[in-house]
């Protein structure tokens, strides 16, 4: 009679050892990896760094790196610059700027000239980050729209040259870029998985446990500051939004944002207040997302479907709605 | 009496004391520990974090002076009131009070994220 | 296990264990989620197949119910449904087991109810611990007791008046009772 009691304890024990060991080593394949972060300012933006697995604790930093040296292809003000030698000179010798021109060309095509990257000069008209920024003269848009023409572009090997009169202005496909270059950066130092954000164009790549469980991330809302529009769950892949919400100034009760259509000179208004475009390439990502707005919802389809990426649209009235294939949550709040 | 006829008896008495007793505990201790929604904000100035302040502690509000930007923080959020830099951005950007949020001053090189501390769910916030 | 019926016993336990799985079969899929309790927190009507079946064949017998319960969910709701099962069974029969001799004694099938409804809840809470590496789950710790209260409470009673009656009309004699 003892035995047998004895026996059922141990049966019922080692069970129930097994039971938590089961659980224990599925817990392990949730825990996530040694997290590193980093928040700092490149690209006249916030940079943010969420990594898992990072094996010295010092790729943040040498990722920041990536992004400011970035900058001496593309930004516009930085002296030196490829692009600003471009704009000043009207020519440069550069190493990336050409297959940028070249990736960004079919965009600014099958927008039908909506999304031309020659648009800084327009861009500089409107002055948008300025304090007592207003409507420009008709005169004065007409004047510069017609000189934001990217078929004027020339590129032969590295040799990229502009139009008298245009600008070049990368900033609506910079922090995709940045993002590009960032995950390929990371990816060879042997960073486990992470998740990027330069200025609010976002990299999510790899895994933060043993699971693989996929990445959330939340998409800011066109107005309203205490809750976001929604969650994007995702294993891999770049998100970038463009609204009207971030360089915007408003004259007599309207709202001029800073995303320029080429073809009118003023801004886009195709009735969308955000776009979020998510696409495995970060430039492309960057780039659609601002094609999206210019084209509208209806008009963006075919394009997005031509590159797989997926899209969340909002319009002024405070419509949502996606397309393709897409793991999005509205935040109910 | 009905005890009786289904047959009860005084160990059952016995545990239902003892589980009663421990679940009135276990409702009762939330009250005594403070309540914590544990957002907190992150200041970084120069690629540097200079503070971390709990903002879920705080009573009233509390003012930093970072590189020029004033940083009020109260227990729902963060806002800069006042800066020295040239197109305020920061100052329009208005309070943040979701994690995941930041205000940032680029000319001072300033950025105040929000966080939470317990069940980081969001990985990013795209904007 | 000594029985004078094998034959019987075999039977009965095989009526035990489908009458197990169909109450758990109904717990789970028609009453699925609970509102304020986390999603898993059930009713435990198949508890009261489990302690009658260790009021007759001890609890060894209770035991492999539990298992068979805990392969059912695993086989029909998953790995984690399984493991949290287990967990849950586990306990509530350590807890039976430790009353079983003290029944008609110092204890009634309420008490047994009750604190085997209590130590189900916390074998799966404990587990879903475990398997989200989460201690904020502790949190639940207070609901899941003053659910299993009243749900101990439920099957508790109904095991005070059907056991009795099942006892004089079932035939059990012929099966010997309570094995060590």
């Amino acid at each position: 009679m003892k035995r047998k009691r004895v026996l059922a304890f141990c049966a019922a024990a080692l069970l129930l050892a097994a039971a938590v060991a089961a659980g224990v080593l599925w817990q392990k394949r949730t825990r996530v990896y040694p997290l590193t972060e980093k928040t700092s300012i490149a690209m006249d933006t916030i940079v943010g760094f969420k990594l898992y697995g990072a094996p010295t604790g010092a790729e943040a930093e040498a990722a920041l790196g990536v992004v400011t040296s970035l900058e001496n292809t593309i930004s516009r003000y930085k002296e030196g610059s490829d692009v600003f030698v471009l704009n000043e000179t009207g020519r440069v010798e550069s190493a990336l700027l050409p297959s940028i021109l070249a990736q960004c060309e079919p965009l600014e095509e099958q927008s039908g000239g909506m999304f031309d990257l020659t648009v800084g000069a327009l861009s500089t008209l409107w002055g948008f980050s300025e304090e007592n920024a207003a409507v420009p003269a008709q005169s004065d848009i007409d004047r510069v729209k017609d000189s934001v023409d990217y078929t004027a572009l020339q590129i032969s090997g590295n040799t990229v040259m502009i139009g008298k009169n245009q600008q070049l202005d990368l900033g609506s496909v910079g922090k995709g870029l940045a993002c590009d270059m960032v995950k390929q950066y990371l990816t060879s130092a042997g960073v486990k998985g992470g998740v990027v954000s330069v200025g609010g164009s976002i990299c999510a790549f790899g895994k933060k446990n043993d699971a693989g469980d996929a990445w959330t991330v939340a998409i800011k809302h066109p107005r309203e500051e205490n809750h976001f529009l929604g969650y994007i769950r995702l294993k891999e892949g770049f998100l970038s939004t463009s609204g009207d919400y971030e360089q915007y100034f408003e004259q007599n009760g309207e709202r001029y944002c800073h995303l320029l259509d080429a073809t009118t000179g003023y801004p886009a208004a195709s009735g969308l207040c955000s776009v979020t475009v998510v696409c495995d390439n970060g430039m492309l990502s960057d780039a659609l997302s601002t094609v999206c707005f210019l084209l509208g919802e209806e008009n963006s389809k075919p394009v997005l479907e031509s590159y797989s990426a997926a899209a969340v649209f909002v319009t002024t009235d405070g419509e949502i709605s996606t397309f393709g294939d897409l793991d999005f949550t509205k935040d109910e709040s | 009496m009905k005890a009786e006829r289904l047959g009860l008896r005084a160990g059952d008495g016995a545990i239902y004391a003892v589980l009663v007793l421990l679940c009135a505990a276990l409702f009762l201790l939330p009250l005594l520990k403070s309540g914590n929604d544990g957002l907190t904000a992150q200041i970084v100035a120069d690629g540097k974090t200079v503070e971390t302040v709990a903002l879920s502690s705080l009573e009233g509000t509390e003012t930093r002076t970072v590189n020029g930007c004033v940083i009020v923080l109260s227990s729902d959020g963060v806002r800069v009131t006042d800066a020295d830099c040239p197109d305020r951005l920061c100052v329009k950007t208005g309070k943040i009070s979701r994690a995941g949020t930041a205000i940032a001053c680029v000319p001072n090189r300033v950025v105040v994220t929000l966080r939470q501390e317990k069940n980081e769910t969001i990985d990013g916030v795209a904007y | 296990m000594k029985t004078k019926d094998p034959a019987k016993t075999v039977a009965l336990l095989g009526v035990f264990g489908a009458l197990t799985l169909a109450l758990s079969f109904l717990e789970n899929t028609l009453l699925p989620d609970l509102p304020l309790l986390p999603p898993g927190a059930k009713l435990g009507l198949s508890n009261i197949v489990t302690v009658f079946c260790g009021s007759l064949f001890g609890a060894p017998a209770a035991f492999a119910l539990t298992a068979l319960k805990a392969l059912f969910a695993f086989v029909t709701r998953g790995a984690t449904a399984g493991l949290m099962s287990l967990a849950g069974g586990l306990l509530s029969v350590c807890a039976l087991w430790a009353l079983l001799r003290q029944i008609g004694k110092t204890v009634s099938y309420l008490g047994v109810g009750v604190l085997c409804a209590a130590a189900h809840n916390l074998g799966q809470l404990l587990m879903s611990v475990c398997l989200t590496g989460s201690f904020a789950l502790l949190a639940y710790g207070k609901y899941l007791l003053l659910f299993a209260l009243a749900t101990g409470t439920l099957t508790g009673l109904m095991l005070c008046v059907l056991v009795p009656r099942l006892r004089k009309s079932g035939g059990f004699s012929t099966i010997e009772t309570k094995d060590t």
